[in-house]
């Protein structure tokens, strides 16, 4: 099948024309402020690369940074009313508790506490009532807010009450768009409500943004279908993307780390990804970055939702080289490396430029750099090598080496014979891991889910068939779905043999 | 004199209840939040000292019970508290002079405050636990023998049950656990006191302890000094090690996780092993044990300081391992049997660097 993915970053836009399993082309271009240009270039240049047959993709998937930059710098999002359905039980707490001010001043409408939700052995805290939803709803309609996030207790196990005041809201209030807590969050009331209130205030942008993607596909002369790709690895279709922006959030070094597997050929590895600015660093399970289990902030807004483990150095190819004292970052030239690093004819010495004096790589002219003293390039060799392996080491979840794949613009500065590490692995096309990620992207099957009075192997098969079950809904090929991950953590107070499972499925698009 | 509990050193008491839980629960985010929108609509919580108590003073004591997994979707609501406290005032026929939490550790440090907070009532500046502990069975007033009931055990729609009498404290427990369980795995508990048994078997200033300790912490923190040393100095605690954690081993026995971690320290020296089930319990060095239960054993975030409960605890963290002296009402040779090593089940006596306790 062939397949274009693009990922759309703060800087660049690039794109990777797939023919099976082999990378035919890629192109890197700038991103421009109103994405659809930005897209049309690419794909321009990738048709020119690769000539006509580009047209025949099938799929063109793209991942893209825009929904989370919109939340970081609170711009173009929409109000929204909270319903947490809990009574007569979570009653402190209420929604938007411990938000930034200025992004809640953006965001909150109303907040409405409704009786229902679950226990955690699944019967309900106190009945939906229909009569007081449908008051609430018609108070959502009168307010003329756009968008509605709903939160129950427990839904995560029981969506019941969510769906039902999903249903009289869609009756009374049809334009309001909704979003439910249960379709987005783990186990954790605020967190996920959280979650669904920053979904919800990114409903109008997803619907523009992705139209805008479409648009771009369209007047490339392209017949594809649009996916985007999520925080796990997998994609989602435009339509599911639009109601559930959030789940693109981290898709940019998700997407990096798929590609890095698919380049090298190994599915069980460490990843580091250096670009201009950042060196993210993350671990491969089966082909996937492994999960992040705890709180992450978007924002300064506490979310529990899939996220990839990831840190994030501050050192990149265009990350400041201070004088007196000698100081490596924390910030970057950016996008300007080109015009402000010294073997570009610019002023500010960047750790391009000392990679160029080292020998590392050739780029640029080497004569403007002047003279660089061995004593700062011996000093400059040990401050990325000790980030590089602290970082490295940090994500270790147990002793032992490990097989480290670079990618992005900046991986000449990884050093050979890193501590902790057994192989280092270059591939070809690391420049556009992150494109190349976008197009071998899978669909998905999440399952997080608290199961009593099953055994272990009970519970786990259960989750795992939902989660199989959940891929092929979603438009995996049944025949190459494969189970992901496989987590079970026992609820030690809970009596019965309660536990947690989680499991992920993913396969092929059908 | 002892501080008042108001909005703002509320985050003290939080963070000191976290150290004070000593693995058995991180920093109190939501029940945190909770208490702070309580106070911001009372008047701050005067602590009383317990000396000060008169001797028939009624008093009642507070917590939650229950699966702590569970409240982080039914988040603790104050007035869910504030029900057994009014139900067995009903029972007995007569109203609480003050309140006092069973346990300072982590989340049950705020359930006696949100109460206090609602009622109006003032706290006592005691427990009955000092820290964390797994059992009711382990606190002080179980020790010396005294009876939990009258205990009224409350859910969160208007359910109360009141054990009016049990044969045995694990007989309470049993109870108290079922009815928990049918309530949703939170309930509220209030049982009662005099101000003469506080004074006799309570562990007296445990919660301007937790305060001290959480605002020397957080002071540490804003001003970005050595949480670890500050922490050290305040409570005369002894830094065991400081280093990486290096393995962990997990495992759940009799509903309780416990496991292993294993530390390499920065320096070089003897690597560290920190045993726990639930609470950390044991701490090695070389194999040789240098402080156990009831020391209280915490592990804190080698950078930020923050305290890391067992469940958060990951390879290769950076910690510090710190041991700050046991209450001395556990280090009696009758407490000791229950909340010394050998209450754990390790065939060990109490292992400690300090010369002192703590008063």
């Amino acid at each position: 099948m062939k397949r274009i993915g693009i990922d759309v970053g703060g800087t660049n836009t690039d794109a990777a024309f797939l023919d099976g399993l082999k990378v035919v082309a890629s192109v890197k271009t700038p991103t421009t402020a109103d994405i659809t240009s930005g897209i049309r270039t690419a794909l321009a240049s990738l048709i020119e690369t690769a000539g006509p047959q580009t047209r025949e993709a099938a799929a063109v998937v793209i991942g893209t940074t825009h929904f989370v930059n919109a939340v970081v710098e609170r711009r173009r999002l929409t109000r929204v009313t909270a319903i947490r359905i809990c009574l007569p039980a979570s009653a402190s707490v209420k929604p938007f508790t411990d938000w930034p001010d200025d992004l809640r001043t953006v965001v909150r409408k109303d907040v409405f506490l409704l009786p229902g939700g679950f226990e955690v052995d699944g019967r309900e805290i106190s009945p939906f009532d229909d009569n007081k939803m449908r008051e609430v709803a018609e108070r959502i309609r009168d307010s003329g807010v756009e968008a509605v996030a709903v939160s129950a207790v427990f839904s995560p196990l029981r969506a019941d009450h969510e769906l039902r005041a999903a249903e009289i809201l869609g009756e009374i209030c049809p334009h309001v768009s909704v979003t439910l807590s249960r379709d987005l969050g783990r186990i954790g009331l605020l967190e996920r409500e959280n979650v669904a209130i920053i979904n919800a205030a990114l409903t109008n942008l997803a619907r523009t943004t992705t139209q805008a993607f479409r648009e771009a596909i369209t007047l490339s002369g392209l017949k594809a279908q649009l996916f985007l790709t999520q925080n796990d690895g997998t994609v989602m279709s435009a339509d599911t993307a639009e109601r559930l922006p959030v789940l693109c959030f981290a898709s940019g070094p998700t997407n990096s780390m798929r590609g890095a597997a698919f380049l090298s050929g190994c599915s069980d590895a460490m990843v580091v990804d250096i670009g201009g600015t950042t060196a993210d660093i993350g671990v491969l399970k089966n082909g996937f970055p492994r999960e992040a289990n705890t709180v992450v902030e978007v924002g300064g807004v506490r979310t529990l939702f899939r996220m990839p483990d990831l840190i994030s150095l501050p050192l990149g190819g265009g990350t400041r080289i201070h004088m007196g004292p000698l100081r490596l970052g924390p910030d970057s030239v950016g996008y300007r490396l080109l015009d402000d690093a010294r073997i570009f004819g610019g002023q500010q010495l960047t750790a391009t430029d000392l990679g160029v004096a080292s020998g590392l790589i050739e780029l640029g002219d080497s004569a403007l750099l002047g003279d660089i003293p061995s004593s700062m390039r011996d000093w400059f060799a040990v401050q990325v090598r000790t980030r590089v392996e602290d970082g490295i080491d940090r994500m270790k979840t147990q002793a032992g080496d490990v097989q480290l794949i670079v990618v992005g613009g900046g991986s000449f500065l990884v050093p050979k014979n890193v501590r902790g590490v057994s192989e280092t692995i270059s591939v070809p096309h690391h420049n556009v891991a992150n494109a190349v990620g976008a197009a071998i992207a899978q669909i998905g099957g999440e399952v997080d889910q608290v199961f009593s009075d099953l055994s272990r192997e009970e519970a786990i098969g259960r989750a795992t068939e939902t989660a199989r079950a959940r891929a092929v809904e979603s438009g995996a090929n049944p025949s190459t779905v494969q189970i992901v991950e496989v987590e079970d953590l026992p609820l030690a107070y809970v009596q019965g043999n309660t536990r947690r499972v989680r499991v992920r499925a993913a396969g092929d698009l059908a | 004199m002892a501080p008042t509990i108001d909005e703002r050193s509320v985050r003290d008491l939080a963070m000191g209840a976290a150290v004070l839980s000593a693995g058995g629960g991180s920093f109190p985010y939501l029940e945190h939040l909770a208490t702070v929108e309580v106070l911001q609509r009372s008047a701050p919580v005067p602590l009383i000292e317990p000396g000060d108590l008169e001797d028939g003073a009624r008093i009642g004591l507070v917590a939650m019970v229950g699966a702590p997994l569970v409240a982080v979707e039914r988040i603790l609501d104050p007035a869910h508290f504030v029900r057994p406290v009014r139900a067995l005032e009903t029972y007995l026929g007569s109203r609480f002079d003050a309140i006092m939490g069973y346990e300072i550790g982590s989340l049950n440090a705020m359930v006696p405050v949100m109460v206090a907070a609602q009622t109006g009532l003032p706290l006592v500046d005691a427990d009955t636990f000092g820290r964390s502990f797994p059992q009711a069975q382990m606190t002080s007033f179980a020790i010396a023998g005294i009876s939990m009931t009258p205990l009224v055990v409350s859910d969160i729609r208007s359910n109360d049950v009141i054990i009016t009498e049990s044969i045995s404290g694990d007989w309470t427990e049993h109870t108290m656990r079922a009815v928990t369980t049918s309530f949703g795995s939170i309930a509220g508990i209030c049982g009662t006191c005099s101000g003469a048994t506080v004074k006799k078997y309570g562990i007296a200033h445990t919660y301007s302890r937790a305060i001290r300790l959480g605002a020397s912490l957080v002071a540490a923190h804003i001003a970005q000094k050595d949480v670890v040393a500050s922490l050290l100095s305040a409570e005369e605690g002894v830094l065991i090690s400081r280093g990486k954690v290096s393995d962990i081993e997990r495992k759940v026995k009799s509903g309780f996780v416990s496991g292993t971690a294993h530390i390499a320290p920065a320096d070089g020296t003897l690597p560290v092993a920190v045993h726990f089930q639930n609470e950390y319990s044991v701490v090695t060095v070389g194999g040789q044990p240098v402080s156990t239960v009831p020391d209280l054993i915490c592990v804190l975030d080698g950078v930020r300081g923050d305290p890391i409960g067992t469940e958060s605890l990951r390879y290769s963290q950076q910690v510090a391992i710190v041991s700050l002296p046991a209450m001395a009402i556990h280090c009696t040779p009758a407490a000791l049997k229950v909340v010394g090593p050998r209450g754990f089940g390790y065939d060990l006596d109490h292992v400690t660097p300090h010369t002192r306790t703590a008063s």
